[in-house]
């Protein structure tokens, strides 16, 4: 809104002849927000100004020797009478405009207030920070079950002719409905929040289902190896809370596992953790399947409930009656951190650590 | 075996074929000074002489053959009125969890397990023995004026040799008044348990088994864990035992839950202490309710087994009553 600024009529009889300037002309002389100095990231955080609008608050009509103009200060009409002009007294004057000068105060005090940003898994990192739901889509479904969460912010480059290097935002992003509906995506924009909003709703285009035993943990201990991630996941009774890497915390609060175990070796690349775990708990064998697999019971032991056998799956087709061939010694293959751990021959510093529960 | 001297003929004259671990002491109010032994599984019903044994040994005694809780055909009928519920009985107990196990099991071998789950559940139903109360012990061995203001407190000496029993075990109490006197049964156990500690019982009698405590419990219809602290921490033939089972029995009739106590190993002692009191009215209606017919019946022969006098085992005699006739002659 450009309005014309001029000096206060009543006192010089002639008005100057400089020509009119708009607020937005010079602001964008006081700003300097394109220039060398903005360009190719060569700009201060510290230095960047903020606009400000100087005519609010502003009141046609009041001044500072301050008079009364019905139909401006003052209503027009008063007891259906049209008033007079009128001037205040020096007292009344001076309290309107201390008035003026601390309702200004406050619209600056207000301005400059940063309002805090939750905290992710540490201070500054973006990892962990909810983003609410997506986005609803165009025949009108909404998702406001879904719970995003950022994995990863990165600040990627590519060299172009004429800038050089042309900074772009990354972002790796989950959803979830804790109900085992769950999904992951990247967007890419030279904005942030651009790229946030991308991301969060592409990923609802890219749920998986991942089934749970007592929706509470998975059916069986999973260890797979995605590209260079290792990725060792145990199941674990009720009660055990979540102990793994920060990001399959966050991705299993959002699938709505409670209770799990995991160790991830290798390389950490996230993109590739979270590729490797969303495909290691697509692939889970339920209950159901096993039993149908092998046309046998798939009987539960539990320790708390001694010898009591309880059968968790029956095979829909018919059962078979050769029994399931025992060896001995299992032949599975062992890990060896593992077994170190198991004999005590591990020393770390972080062994036993007692964390607060998740 | 330290000072049997006495008992020893008497003993030789009852066991006769019926085996060691029904040796009763016969027509004592109470016993022998130097018999610490006393015989766990010796109980009587309703404070009647057990005499049932020396029946054997002396031809023409009484005809009064009170039935005891251990006898045969009485703890068929208890097993079966307390049947065998194994959910109930493996119930998870409140401990550190581990993840589960799985097997693939055909038909044959899941009944196998099951088998074997029913054989387990059988072992942790075992009864715990309903016995009569010890009597106080109250022998002085020694009166020496000598000592009498030398100490000021009194010395407990406890023989801690380990290969004697505990009921033979010597615990001796020397007083500041000079007296040496046997311990009471409480210093008994006490000394006991200090320097031959069993998992499950404290020193000290635990809070729980105050008043205002137990009635929050059984207010949480706790009873079960309240007679299974109560079996692990006092001997079956202490006072406190018996009071706080026949209080725990007491509650249950008063709101009716007795199937709280069902498939558990605690429903004998309950109907044995209800039959006993001639008060099986709670009891019989609570099953009648749930349909358990058969239950019902055993409870009425079992009544009739202990009081075969009153008017309706005549009469169930009579007509060679089974079943819901029993009941019904019982009732009416």
């Amino acid at each position: 809104m450009a309005a014309v600024v001029r000096a206060a009529a009543g006192c010089l009889p002639v008005l100057c002849c400089a020509p009119a300037v708009t607020a937005d002309e010079l602001w964008k002389g006081a700003l300097a927000e394109t220039g060398a100095g903005a360009r190719k990231g060569r700009g201060k955080r510290t230095k960047k100004k903020r606009r400000k609008d100087l005519n609010r608050g502003q009141i046609i009509g009041e001044g500072r020797q301050g008079f009364l103009w019905p139909g401006l200060n003052v209503p027009l009409l008063r007891n259906e009478a049209v008033q007079t002009i009128a001037q205040r007294s020096k007292e009344e004057q001076e309290k309107v405009e201390a008035e003026m000068v601390q309702q200004r105060e406050e619209w600056d005090r207000k301005r400059k207030m940063k309002v805090k940003r939750e905290r992710g898994w540490s201070g500054n990192t973006w990892g962990g920070v909810s983003l609410g739901p997506p986005d609803p889509g165009p025949y009108g479904e909404t998702y406001d079950d879904f719970d995003t969460r950022i994995l990863e912010v990165r600040n990627v480059f590519n060299m172009t002719a004429k800038e050089g290097r042309k900074k772009s935002i990354r972002v790796l992003v989950a959803v979830g409905n804790g109900r085992g509906a769950a999904g992951f995506a990247i967007g890419k924009a030279t904005e942030r929040a651009d790229a946030f909003r991308k991301a969060k709703n592409k990923a609802v285009h890219y749920l998986h289902y991942i089934e749970r035993y007592e929706d509470h943990t998975i059916f069986h201990d999973i260890s797979l190896t995605f590209k260079r991630t290792h990725i060792k996941m145990k199941k674990q009774p009720r009660g055990y809370g979540l102990r793994c890497h920060r990001a399959i915390i966050t991705i299993c609060r959002l699938i709505g596992i409670k209770d799990m175990y995991a160790k991830v070796s290798g390389s950490m690349n996230m993109l590739n953790l979270t590729r490797g775990l969303f495909c290691g708990l697509s692939r889970q064998e339920t209950h159901q399947q096993l039993a149908d697999k092998k046309s046998l019971h798939v009987v539960e032991f539990r320790e708390e409930c001694g010898p009591l056998p309880i059968v968790v799956a029956s095979p829909q087709g018919p059962l078979r009656k050769d029994p399931e061939p025992e060896d001995e010694v299992p032949d599975v293959r062992l890990d060896w951190e593992e077994v170190k751990t198991a004999q005590g021959m591990k020393r770390s510093a972080w062994l036993g650590l007692k964390r607060a529960a998740t | 075996m330290a000072t049997f001297g006495v008992s020893v003929s008497l003993r030789s004259l009852l066991t006769g074929s019926r085996g060691t671990e029904r040796v009763c002491f016969r027509a004592r109010a109470r016993p022998l000074p130097g018999a610490l032994l006393q015989p766990l599984p010796a109980p009587c019903g309703a404070g009647m002489p057990c005499r049932r044994l020396c029946s054997a040994a002396e031809s023409g005694s009484s005809q009064i053959k009170k039935p005891t809780f251990m006898d045969e055909e009485v703890q068929t009928i208890l097993i079966k009125m307390t049947g065998l519920n194994l959910q109930k009985v493996f119930k998870p107990a409140i401990q550190e969890l581990k993840p589960p196990t799985y097997k693939l099991m055909t038909q044959a071998q899941l009944e196998e397990a099951t088998r074997q789950a029913v054989e387990a559940a059988k072992v942790r139903l075992k009864m715990p023995p309903v016995l009569e109360e010890r009597a106080p012990i109250n022998d002085v061995l020694a009166e020496d004026k000598i000592l009498e203001g030398t100490e000021t407190a009194k010395y407990v000496f406890t023989d801690i040799s380990y290969s004697i029993p505990h009921r033979e075990r010597f615990i001796v109490v020397r007083e500041p008044s000079g007296t040496l006197r046997k311990a009471s049964w409480e210093e008994r156990d006490r000394m006991i348990q200090v320097y031959f500690p069993k998992e499950g019982r404290r020193v000290l009698t635990p809070i729980i088994f105050k008043e205002e405590n137990l009635k929050t419990m059984y207010s949480q219809d706790r009873h079960v864990d309240v007679l299974n602290l109560c079996v692990a921490q006092f001997e079956p033939d202490s006072a406190e035992y018996i009071k706080i089972h026949h209080q725990t029995y007491e509650d249950i009739d008063k709101h009716g839950k007795y199937d709280l106590l069902r498939s558990t190993r605690h429903f004998g002692g309950m109907a044995w202490y209800f039959v006993n009191k001639k008060r099986i009215d709670g009891l019989l209606i609570d099953q009648i309710q749930r349909d358990l017919v058969d239950d019902a019946s055993s409870l009425v022969q079992l009544y009739h087994i202990l009081y075969p006098d009153s008017q309706s085992a005549q009469e169930a005699k009579e007509q060679a009553a089974e079943g819901l006739q029993l009941i019904k002659s019982e009732v009416w």
